[in-house]
């Protein structure tokens, strides 16, 4: 298949729901222009992915994600050689194809990869702007189009699984946290369409929820687990049941601490009385 | 003719028995062996059996042993399963025999016939209730003995506990009472249990509680039973409930319903209520701060301001709560109910506080009421925090008010029992160090201030004022700038209370520091180089090329031409040509914790016993170093739960040298052993090893003894079993060599996993802990 089309394959074709929290897109924009590298940081399920996304709508970029994982090798991502028709074809890893071709590559959950892996992009996010790809001998410069953006959730790496220094410190970075109330009504109610007193109801159980963070919870709940609270409701779920099926039973398998999730649920779409009354009975 | 006992009796002879018991016991003893109850697979169980038989030989014990023998013949054959519960069954037994033959002889009987309970938890609360009884009076405890077969099914552990203690009372007042109400044949006993199955305590829901406040006021609200603060006072207002700054007082238990669930919503109700005040900054959020000791403080003294403050925040937080937290409406209806359900509201303050919680209108009487209490509650809920509605009890108001419900300035709206004291007055031992009071007074007077720019009336928005109501985040920013002490605390587990004392053990951590390092003998030397040889054999090899794989980095170009051959051959070879870089480690963190107490400087024949540990973790160590482990070499010891010591011979990052050598040999007996601490704080350490595997090594000469741990109740035991799951669950586990100090019953509490090791003698450590080490990780 043609290159081109391939790469096509990676532009975001519909525009994705995004809604800015901060200045995030004028600064996203402005290390484009300056091609400087971006690290986005923030917690699971607060809407790094999908802001990546929208800004390679809005940029018109092809956008090629990398989940990083432990066995990740340099190989999957520069490329190696396939053996086709009888002889050695060399294929572009997704690194590669968005250095030659342009676009944003998005290596997700960076942390997740070798320290051995992720010194690759070294010579890429420098003023060098070039990949040297051994195994063919040959030196690509990155398409003017090209930026590399890593993303990482600070909060349930552990302090061994952080990035170098030397990586580091060749981004710039942007930060992430849980939305506002208003907004994750709004992030809610365009996702899912509720009403509005519904989703600003769930945003702000959410915000009750994240507050049990190290009190019994690892990590709060996410914009996305409120959505999905939403869109089982909008399939015709209680309030009550699809919170306890996307929040309560997800986030954590501790019977105490879901309790109290599910007490702070009633508080919002239940009745704290029924229950104790029903349990008794039961 | 005389029989010969066999081997496997251990030394019990039949012949010591009385003639015409010898048969039955033979038949038995013979019958437990078969069914495999006894013998060489339950050695522990089997030895306490046997030595319990040896009391035969003490003057008519035989009879006591009959009643044993069948106890365990009969249905309770599952207790040889259980050897720590067997132990002190038999134990508890023969105490009883000692005081009178009768209770040896009734408390095997109560066994046999099933008055023990039917799970080892029942069995375990009926032997720790009468450990608790039998240092007061024995006939008291056989009577709790006698007793226990209608608590059982009816109570649970932590009801029976409550049982017991208020048997003791009742022997206190009067001695054959009490008996009798162990019994169960008084009907003071009937009706306590009533009260106890209907009643819920505070430590059933403190912690479920303590979390829903986090998530509702935004920082953590400690709660404490109401019996700790001044009674009288409390008794003088009715007070059922206190809320100051960051800690919240509720009645020890609720027992005011008939049902358990009723008695639970209360509770809840009153955590809701609080959350709420909290959340809405009521007087509670600064309640106990300087300046804000009492509602008095901000009401003035006249009953009229008094109840007009109550009356008005009361108002204000509980319709904010209607309105924010749907789920707590059905609460609220319940807890006024309860309230005014036997006496319907008959004050002044009474009415006006009911009139303003209503929201719908058409349940006012009067017309002139119904526009006045509507209007007060319109105002209240624009009020956004305590210092706002104080601003509103204008003179004017008050005037107001006294004409609608005159009385109003006679007496102060009573006690809601699900609602906090305002009145109470204290002082927090640690206030907050900003200035939260000023904040929400500056807030209130720029809210004064909007509204009397407004000039009229102005029913705002639900969003603006949610917005500005739900702001607590600051008190967060305060807790994160609190001093950070320089030692460690952790909480300690406590069977008895079934509950954590929280931030109970204070331990300090601190390198050792080296000082008169003890020689290494020849010995020794001979010895490591022995473990370090075997330690080199089993090290792997760190790094290989994996061949003939269907994908990979790099193709392999040798076993493509076999493939390219093999094309010719047959038309589609299975492709594995490619190879790809495997790294191959030990991923694996070891921590060697020694017990350093003061026991260890007791000689074991030449040496002492903490020179045998310092060997044995020295010649460990250099096989890890062989091995390429992560490894540390800690001591622990300490003096009572807040001086636990920490000590670090080899951190994990610290070279294994000369200097850690020296550190490691120059360690010396302490004091106590708190291990539960130490396995807690070796947990804490492991955080930062990446390792996929965490293991801790404890290597102890004894049972953990430390200041105030109760042997009886096993306090210590049981918490080193929960540090030991604490770690679990951090995926660390936890391995112990011990001497034969500790038996296996009380390894088996302390190690539920079983992973431990008795030695016969501690000499065997050095050349045992290799080996279980390259066993346990090979």
């Amino acid at each position: 298949m043609n290159v081109q089309k391939i790469i096509n394959h990676f532009r975001i074709k519909k525009k994705p729901n995004y809604i800015p929290q901060n200045d995030e897109e004028k600064v996203f924009r402005a290390a484009v222009r300056s091609s400087i590298p971006l690290i986005i940081k923030g917690p699971t399920g607060c809407g790094k992915t999908r802001f990546i996304e929208y800004m390679a709508y809005s940029l018109d970029f092809p956008l090629i994600t990398v989940s990083c994982h432990e066995d990740l090798t340099a190989a999957d991502l520069v490329g190696r050689f396939l053996f086709k028709d009888d002889q050695t074809v060399w294929q572009d890893g997704p690194l590669t194809l968005a250095v030659r071709y342009g676009g944003i590559c998005y290596l997700d959950e960076i942390v997740e990869a070798r320290k051995d892996t992720t010194v690759i992009i070294h010579s890429l996010t420098d003023d060098r702007r070039i990949l040297y790809i051994d195994k063919t001998g040959e030196v690509v410069r990155a398409h003017p189009d090209f930026i590399m953006v890593l993303s990482y959730n600070p909060g349930y790496q552990s302090i061994v699984k952080d990035l170098k220094e030397s990586t580091k410190q060749r981004f710039a970075s942007i930060l992430f946290s849980h939305p506002s109330e208003n907004i994750e009504t709004e992030i809610i109610r365009t996702e899912t369409r509720l009403s509005g007193e519904d989703s600003r109801k769930l945003a702000e159980m959410g915000a009750k929820i994240r507050e049990l963070k190290g009190f019994g919870l690892d990590e709060g709940v996410s914009s996305r687990l409120l959505v999905y609270v939403g869109r089982l409701m909008r399939e015709g779920l209680s309030a009550y049941d699809a919170c306890s099926c996307a929040i309560s039973n997800t986030l954590t398998d501790e019977e105490e601490i879901r309790n109290s999730i599910s007490d702070i649920v009633k508080l919002y779409f239940g009745d704290l009385l029924e229950q104790h009354d029903e349990k008794e009975n039961s | 003719m005389k029989k010969k006992t066999p081997e496997k009796y251990q030394g019990f002879n039949l012949s010591d028995v009385c003639w015409g018991y010898r048969d039955i016991f033979a038949r038995i003893i013979e019958n437990l062996f078969e069914k495999g109850s006894l013998g060489s697979h339950r050695k522990e169980v089997t030895e306490q059996f046997f030595s319990a038989l040896k009391a035969s030989d003490k003057q008519l014990f035989d009879h006591v042993l009959k009643s044993f023998l069948d106890a365990v013949a009969g249905g309770n054959a599952w207790i040889f399963d259980l050897p720590a519960i067997f132990e002190e069954v038999v134990r508890t037994g023969l105490q009883f025999a000692e005081v009178k033959l009768y209770y040896g002889i009734g408390y095997f009987r109560f066994l046999r016939d099933g008055g023990f309970g039917r799970t080892p938890q029942q069995v375990h609360c009926l032997i720790n209730g009468l450990h608790r009884l039998m240092p007061i009076n024995t006939e008291l405890t056989f009577a709790f003995l006698k007793g226990y077969k209608g608590l059982f099914d009816r109570l649970a552990p932590p009801e029976i506990d409550l049982y017991i203690q208020e048997g003791i009372k009742v022997y206190e007042e009067n001695k054959k009472s009490g008996c009798k109400f162990m019994e169960g044949s008084l009907k003071s006993s009937e009706s306590f249990i009533q009260s106890l199955t209907r009643e819920y305590r505070l430590s059933d829901i403190r912690a479920s509680l303590e979390k829903l406040l986090k998530a509702l006021a935004g920082f953590r609200i400690e709660i404490s039973d109401l019996s700790r603060l001044d009674s009288d006072e409390l008794m003088e207002r009715g007070t059922h409930m206190v809320c100051l700054y960051k800690w919240l007082y509720l009645p020890l238990r609720m027992r005011y319903f008939n049902t358990r669930g009723k008695n639970r919503s209360w509770y809840m109700l009153q955590g809701v209520a609080a959350g709420g005040m909290y959340a809405f900054d009521s007087f509670p959020k600064i309640h106990g701060c300087p300046g804000f000791e009492s509602g008095v403080d901000l009401a003035g003294s006249s009953i009229l301001r008094q109840n007009l403050f109550l009356i008005m925040e009361y108002a204000r937080v509980l319709r904010r709560i209607r309105k924010a937290w749907p789920g707590a409406r059905h609460l609220i209806d319940f807890g006024i109910e309860a309230v005014f359900s036997e006496k319907a509201p008959q004050t002044a303050a009474e009415r006006l506080f009911m009139d303003v919680l209503q929201e719908d209108d058409s349940l006012h009487e009067h017309a002139s009421k119904k526009s006045f209490s509507r209007r007060l509650g319109k105002n209240l809920d624009l009020s956004i925090n305590v210092f706002d509605t104080v601003s509103l009890i204008t003179d004017e108001l008050a005037g107001e008010t006294l004409k609608s419900y005159p009385g109003l300035d006679k007496s102060l709206l009573r006690s809601m029992g699900f609602l906090p004291d305002f009145f109470y007055h204290a002082a927090v031992s640690s206030p907050p160090k900003t200035n939260l009071a000023a904040d929400m007074k500056d807030k209130a007077e720029k809210r004064a201030k909007t509204r009397k720019d407004k000039s009229a009336l102005k029913v705002f928005s639900d969003q603006s004022d949610t917005s500005e109501l739900t702001t607590t985040s600051g008190d967060n920013e305060e807790d994160s700038n609190e001093t950070i002490q320089t030692c460690f605390v952790y909480d300690e587990w406590c069977q008895e209370e079934n509950d954590y004392f929280q931030d109970y053990c204070q331990v300090y951590e601190k390198r050792f520091e080296k000082k008169f390092a003890m020689p290494i003998t020849e010995e020794i030397y001979t010895e490591v180089k022995k473990v370090k040889k075997i330690f080199e054999l089993i090290k792997p090899q760190l790094a290989h090329r994996e061949k003939y794989l269907p994908e990979g980095e790099t193709i392999n170009e040798d076993v493509l031409l076999d493939y390219l051959v093999q094309r010719k051959k047959e038309p589609s070879p299975e492709i594995k040509y490619y190879e790809k870089h495997f790294i191959q480690k030990r991923d694996l963190a070891v921590l060697i914790l020694l017990d350093i107490s003061g026991s260890t400087g007791e000689p074991a024949e030449d040496k002492r016993v903490i020179d045998i540990e310092k060997n044995a973790a020295l010649i460990l160590g250099q096989g890890l170093a062989v091995l390429g482990d992560r490894f540390s070499i800690c001591g622990f010891s300490g003096t009572g739960r807040e001086n636990c010591s920490f000590l670090i011979f080899k951190d994990f990052d610290d070279p294994w040298n000369r200097e850690s050598n020296s550190r490691l040999l120059s360690a010396w007996p302490m004091n106590s052993t708190r291990i539960g601490a130490a396995l807690r704080h070796a947990g804490y350490k492991f955080l930062k090893e990446e390792a996929r595997q965490r293991l801790i090594i404890l290597i102890t000469d004894g049972k953990p003894s430390d200041t105030a741990y109760d042997p009886v109740s096993r306090y210590a035991q049981h918490d080193v079993r929960m540090a030991c799951e604490e770690n679990k669950r951090k995926y660390i586990h936890t391995f112990c060599i011990s001497t034969q100090e500790n038996s296996i019953a009380d390894m088996e509490i302390m190690f539920p996993d079983r992973r431990f090791a008795i030695l016969k003698d501690i000499h065997q450590l050095i050349n045992i802990l290799p080996r279980l080490y390259i066993k346990m990780t090979a």
